[in-house]
């Protein structure tokens, strides 16, 4: 039997050394930080948007890619092979997706009479 | 956290500032080094050549290296290469150089830029190509004949004959 004079005197123990308390908390709210953060970062949502492999980080590669190549927006991957590079029309030259070159000539200038 | 990606953004943004500097520094190097390999004479056998190693001393004055461009590759382009004409269009100077797209592993980190510089100005002909062309003209009345029928566009009586 457990004796009443005991628990009471356990009691007051208890209220009177609080001085760990707050470190038990803040130890157990870095552990749910730190769980919450390892979930986070290693799920496949995360990975495909801002980890290391993301398609968010390949689209800035290609973008950043093909506008330092041809002065323009686009998202093409770029062929670096200078073998096979200029055997097939340059975006810079023609406009594919238009079917025309960025070349333009003038018509010409009306007879006077 | 959220500090960790605020600065990893911020990171990011800071490292593309310093690669497009680099980049059109390099874009300059280039068009410098076409236009040298354009204009470029010694009126020899080895114009090509010649021409090819002044344009690469010229881009190579430019001390590229203090952007942080190690990787960088350059190569001219002459119209001896490519087999068809189309090909040939594509005659001046190329370089190409990698940078990582950010500092922070974690904001895309692990991923190479390839940025890719081009400056197609073509290539003139010697003065001494221009003058064999005028003295083949002058002496030989057939194929003056060929070139008053614009059957041969090569021929030209123009200022420096070319």
């Amino acid at each position: 039997m457990v004796d009443e004079k005991n628990i009471s005197a356990f009691s007051s123990f208890l209220k009177q050394h609080e001085e760990g308390q707050t470190a038990v908390e803040y130890i157990m709210l870095m552990a749910v930080i730190v769980i919450f953060a390892l979930t986070v970062f290693r799920s496949d949502a995360f990975r495909n948007i801002l980890g290391e492999e993301s398609y968010v980080f390949d689209l800035l590669k290609n973008s950043l890619e093909y506008n330092y190549v041809h002065a323009g927006a686009g998202l093409d991957p770029q062929d670096f092979n200078f073998e096979s590079r200029y055997q097939s029309p340059h975006s810079s030259l023609i406009n594919e997706r238009k079917g025309i070159t960025h070349f333009y000539i003038t018509l010409k200038y009306p007879d006077s009479n | 956290m959220t500090l960790g990606f605020v600065l990893g953004l911020f990171f990011l943004f800071i490292q593309l500032a310093f690669n497009m500097t680099a980049g059109y520094v390099v874009h300059y190097a280039t068009f410098m080094a076409s236009r040298t390999y354009l204009t470029h004479d010694n009126s020899g056998g080895s114009a090509y050549q010649a021409a090819e190693e002044e344009a690469r001393s010229v881009f190579n004055s430019y001390k590229l290296s203090n952007f942080n461009i190690d990787n960088l590759e350059f190569v001219i382009r002459s119209p001896q290469e490519g087999a068809d004409r189309y090909e040939k269009f594509f005659t001046g100077a190329v370089s190409i150089f990698s940078k990582s797209l950010s500092l922070i592993k974690l904001i895309g980190g692990d991923k190479e830029v390839n940025y890719l510089s081009e400056s197609f100005l073509g290539k003139e002909p010697t003065r001494r190509s221009c003058l064999e062309r005028i003295c083949e003209i002058i002496a030989d009345k057939v194929r003056y004949e060929q070139c008053r029928n614009l059957q041969n566009g090569h021929h030209t009586l123009f200022d420096n004959g070319c």
